[in-house]
């Protein structure tokens, strides 16, 4: 993200998230970059069950949608908000 | 070969139908789980992802431990509790784990089966409902009850708590030939011999 490679960031998205990108930036490839996401650093934890994985991250946490054999980003930028659901700066669903 | 199978034609009845209804369910299952997929627009993923994915894991032993609780309570409660006028039942007065050598247990094993299925019509409105709401959520139309038969969320949902009730039953029969649960009515006397068959 830091090295300006949206059209990269916006492969590993849902298609929903991607729409959701595009939407900031008419395209994907600029608008993922204008959200402003945080680096993501080291992983701290992972979970996945059956469709869904949460993955925190050292500077980030983010949701993930199982597709075929690979795993895709559903939310980024997602901060915790006590018991409510995370509040994430890109959410596709 | 031909005397074991009729000597053992109970539980082995069971493990074949759990067997069958299990490998339903698990197509079953893996049918709603790429609907869902295609739905959110994700690409489907293979028979044998699914089958050893935690999605399935949960399908199957979701109701295992409910069924066993059911069974294992029913045992110990019914050690120390009375219900006047009921056939699961001691008489009052025969409360506590002292022998009862009147006690006619082996024609109750299993007999919490047919409660499980008259429970059935239940979760068939619970299971209709869950599935609606999912469809709903997911910018689909609800389907009607007829349409819900012909639905594999149906089938999947069905045949996981029929494979467990049969897994349950069947080997809550294999165990009743080697366990013994004094005072309970629901198991042989303590003393009644691995052969002993029947009440």
């Amino acid at each position: 993200m830091a090295a300006g490679r949206g059209a990269e960031a916006c492969a590993l998205l849902v298609p929903a998230a991607e729409e959701e990108a595009a939407e900031n930036g008419g395209r994907c490839e600029t608008g993922v970059l204008a959200l402003g996401l945080p680096e993501s650093g080291a992983v701290l934890d992972r979970q996945a069950s059956g469709r869904a994985a949460f993955v925190e991250l050292e500077h980030d946490t983010v949701f993930l949608a199982v597709s075929g054999s690979e795993w895709r980003v559903r939310a980024a930028g997602c901060v915790e908000q006590g018991d409510a659901p995370f509040d994430c700066v890109l959410e596709g669903s | 070969m031909k005397r074991f199978l009729k000597e053992n034609g109970l539980a082995l009845g069971f493990g074949l139908i759990f067997v069958l209804a299990l490998v339903g369910q698990s197509f079953a299952g893996h049918a709603v789980f790429d609907d869902e997929q295609v739905s959110a627009r994700l690409e489907p993923i293979g028979y044998l992802a699914y089958v050893t994915s935690s999605s399935f894991a949960a399908d199957v032993a979701e109701n295992w431990q409910s069924e066993y609780l059911q069974f294992f309570l029913y045992i110990g409660a019914t050690i120390w509790l009375v219900q006047r006028g009921s056939p699961e039942s001691k008489r009052p007065g025969d409360e506590g784990p002292g022998s009862d050598a009147d006690q006619r247990v082996g024609r109750y094993a299993g007999s919490d089966s047919p409660r499980s299925a008259a429970a059935e019509g239940l979760r068939q409105v619970l299971y209709v409902a869950a599935f609606d709401e999912q469809q709903i959520i997911d910018l689909q139309r609800p389907v009607t009850w007829a349409e819900y038969l012909l639905e594999p969320d149906f089938w999947n949902r069905t045949l996981q708590n029929w494979q467990s009730e049969f897994l349950a039953v069947g080997s809550m029969v294999a165990l009743s030939i080697y366990l013994r649960q004094s005072g309970s009515p629901e198991s042989k006397p303590v003393g009644a011999s691995h052969a002993h068959t029947g009440t």
